[in-house]
């Protein structure tokens, strides 16, 4: 591997139990079975691969990982892909760390960091994965203790929605716009909040002014809606995206403010495939491990791959680098 | 490698406001206040570059090390009246003053205003929401909104705290970005909305000396006020609710005339608490100007806003519901309109330009946006 090699880091950020870690790890196994399930191709695994092995672990024997408290595992890689069949592969070696999302309280309430250093990788990376998982949208983060179970799943309510009634049109360079509600709809209350200020943070550290984008593909955002196995079928069917504007338009409208639009995408994401704690699937998942990404192509359709590394290929490399599947 | 301390960059308390000319929140225990040991200090060597912070912390040593702490660059609280005036340097904020008596509907109003813009529900208001410097203000007065069960005796969002006069936080914070211009827009508007007791707005209309002045020094560069006015209260009280709201209808006139609030524009009245109103309002928006149309409870203040408007000030009614309903139950009424208004006149296509043309004052070479929570030191 020639020394020159580019580094490429990508954060990973988000709330508590948003499925970072169970994502990292389900990443790190595809690249390991092969081209088959995983467009990022396995080139050098640097000196130390204990920490591929601790995260892969828990998964192979069919289960999710534990919370990540003290220990953040790190991912170091050195990786080829190809962005088109045509293409020559491009090398380069992949830093990814795990994180806390108990942190992000912490940081929403005390407005202040811990281990700078670490903050100013994650500004200075080629991009964010930020996580959500629509199957624990709390209605508060600090309240979330108190949610009683049934209200946890963020089922639409009335009539299923279509992406028309969403107010989406098939065109998908413009920014959606969120569904009108009627008076006796129920008042949402924003989860998003500590996730817009930790961008604000970011965004900050890389001295960008409020509503200042940054020069288009120095920046990405893949928002990862996690679990995406565990959201409704009537959800599912449409661009992950309907989902976060009728949940959290609030993050939706915040990065159509300060990003180009071609440096935002939204995918689902369900990295185990289904839920391992039911026993079928997870002997199915022991089995043959594995998972899936939606997305919407350019003509707007739902697209599924059992590529998780798509949202890494975006924040890398732009949207050419994942549209090629449709 | 010598090692000089310079002057702290922050403080890791979040009530603290010493570093943006307020008080220390530990003034009790230091007399002293730069000793406080909740400043956090950065350390620059000789070339200039940041010490390294010795081994990545474990998330043990993370709570116990404050001197390690970073801070954000701004209290996610509301803004002080300094911050504020330390952010309209560096960019030229709308200030939209929401002014009333105490339990008069102004937070609740704001809050409803903010989870509708939250929400995507922006009819006639044509701004994302863009960014905010008080995001955590924000979510107090949501997680209030959102505990509240219906039971008419306790309150909504809870009654604005009267700080300390000088440092009080006043204003809530929006950056909007409009929606027309999109996608290849770079435009980001600063929109300071005030958030103060009603006490001390009671107090100013009574008598404006210096003392009450002060804590509302930021009329001066008020664009747009919005008086909110609780039509329940007015209801049951008749005439002599009707008569303290137009005392701060005549307060407003007398600063105007006398040249105290150059920037005003527009004043709206916002009438609150609509879902318990009884009389019948005139059903036509455009009948809302008439004051033939109202009944004759609401003269007096509909007479004072027609005396603002021969002054060249634009005047509006809006009929308002914040909180008829849990917000489990149901959509706010009329909550964005007021704001929509303001808006268009201070951004839409006839605004005029901003009174005494804003121009940026001189800030250190090292100048952001952020200047204000960090005076003089450009480093986060
Ligand atoms: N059904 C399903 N559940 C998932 C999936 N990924 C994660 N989960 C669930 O989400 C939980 C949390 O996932 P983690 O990966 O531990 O979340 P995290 O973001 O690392 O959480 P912290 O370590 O607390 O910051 C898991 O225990 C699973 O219950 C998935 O693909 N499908
Ligand atoms: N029915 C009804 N009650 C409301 C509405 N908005 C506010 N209230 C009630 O009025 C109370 C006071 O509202 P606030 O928004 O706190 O009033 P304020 O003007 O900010 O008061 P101060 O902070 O004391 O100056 C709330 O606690 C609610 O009980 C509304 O739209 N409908
Ligand atoms: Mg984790
Ligand atoms: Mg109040």
């Amino acid at each position: 591997m020639s020394p020159s090699i580019d580094q490429r880091t990508v954060a990973l950020l988000g709330g508590p139990d948003s499925g970072k870690t169970t994502f990292l790890a389900a990443l790190v196994d595809s690249i390991q079975q092969g081209p088959e399930r995983c467009s990022l191709e396995f080139e050098d695994e640097g000196e130390d691969v204990s920490p591929h092995r601790k995260l892969t672990e828990p998964l192979l024997l069919g289960k999710y990982p534990q919370r990540t408290k003290g220990e953040r595992l790190h991912i170091d890689l050195g990786l080829s892909t190809r962005l088109s069949p045509a293409k020559s592969p491009s090398h380069f070696r992949l830093q990814i760390g795990d994180y806390n999302g108990e942190e992000l309280e912490r940081l929403f309430r005390r407005l202040s960091v811990d281990n700078f250093e670490e903050w100013e990788q994650r500004a200075n990376a080629q991009g964010l994965l930020l996580f959500l998982r629509p199957d624990a949208i709390y209605p508060l983060v600090a309240k979330k203790r108190d949610a009683p179970a049934g209200e946890q799943l963020a089922v639409p309510g009335g009539p299923v929605l279509t992406p028309a009634d969403m107010g989406i049109g098939s065109v998908v360079a413009e920014v959606p716009e969120a569904r009108k509600l009627t008076a006796d709809d129920p008042v949402r209350v924003p989860t998003v909040l500590a996730l817009v200020e930790l961008i604000q943070y970011l965004r900050r550290l890389r001295r960008l002014l409020p509503g200042e984008r940054p020069p288009q593909g120095s920046f990405r955002i893949a928002i990862v809606l996690s679990a995406w196995d565990a959201v409704p079928a009537t959800w599912r069917q449409q661009r992950p995206v309907a989902y976060l504007m009728e949940h959290a338009s609030l993050l939706v409208d915040f990065l159509a403010s300060n990003y180009h639009l071609d440096d935002v995408f939204y995918f689902g994401v369900s990295s185990t495939g289904g839920d391992l704690g039911v026993t079928s699937h997870a002997k199915r998942y022991r089995d043959d491990p594995g998972g899936y990404v939606c997305y919407a192509n350019h003509a707007g359709r739902v697209v599924q791959s059992s590529d998780l590394a798509l949202p890494i290929r975006f924040v890398l490399f732009g949207d050419e680098a994942i549209v090629r599947e449709t | 490698m010598a090692i000089i301390q310079r002057k702290p960059s922050s403080c890791g308390n979040a009530h603290c406001t010493f570093l943006h000319g307020g008080r220390c929140a530990r003034a009790a225990e230091f007399a002293d206040p730069w000793k406080c040991t909740d400043l956090v200090f950065d350390q620059i060597d000789e070339v200039g570059a940041e010490s390294s912070a010795n081994a990545e912390p474990s998330d043990s040593m993370v709570t116990a090390s404050s001197a390690q702490r970073i801070d954000l660059g701004w209290r996610g609280r509301h803004l002080t009246f300094q911050e504020s005036d330390l952010l309209r340097r560096s960019t030229p904020a709308r200030t939209i003053a929401v002014l009333g008596d105490t339990n008069a509907g102004k937070s609740s109003l704001l809050t409803a205003f903010f989870l509708q813009l939250a929400n995507g529900q922006r009819e006639r208001f044509p701004y994302r929401f863009a960014s905010s410097l008080t995001l955590y203000g924000w979510r107090t007065l949501i997680e209030h909104a959102a505990d509240w069960q219906g039971d008419k005796k306790e309150s909504v969002v809870g009654h604005t705290p009267k700080g300390d006069k000088e440092s009080a936080d006043t204003f809530l914070h929006l950056g909007l970005s409009p929606v027309e211009e999109e996608p290849c827009g770079h435009r980001h508007i600063d929109v300071l909305l005030s958030d103060v007791p009603g006490e001390w707005i009671r107090e100013y209309t009574e008598r404006a000396n210096e003392s009450n002045r002060q804590p509302l020094a930021f009329l001066t560069y008020m664009q747009v006020a919005l008086l909110v006015i609780d039509a329940d209260r007015l209801e049951r009280e008749g005439q002599i609710a009707a008569a303290a709201s137009s005392f701060i209808l005549q307060r407003l006139l007398s600063l105007y005339n006398q040249g105290q609030t150059p920037q005003l524009r527009a004043v709206f009245v916002v009438l609150s608490k609509c879902d318990k109103l009884k009389a019948e309002l005139p059903p036509q928006a455009a009948d809302l100007r008439k004051a033939e149309s109202w009944p004759p409870l609401f003269r007096r203040i509909l007479a004072q806003l027609a005396n603002l408007q021969k002054r060249g000030l634009a005047t509006d009614v809006f009929v308002t519901s914040a909180f008829g309903q849990p917000l489990s139950k149901g959509q706010p009424k009329s909550v964005v309109q007021p704001f929509g208004a303001a808006m268009e006149l201070l951004d839409g296509p006839t605004k005029m330009p901003l009174a005494p043309s804003w121009q940026p004052q001189a800030i250190p070479a090292d100048a952001s946006y952020f200047y204000f929570l960090h005076a003089g030191d450009g480093k986060p």
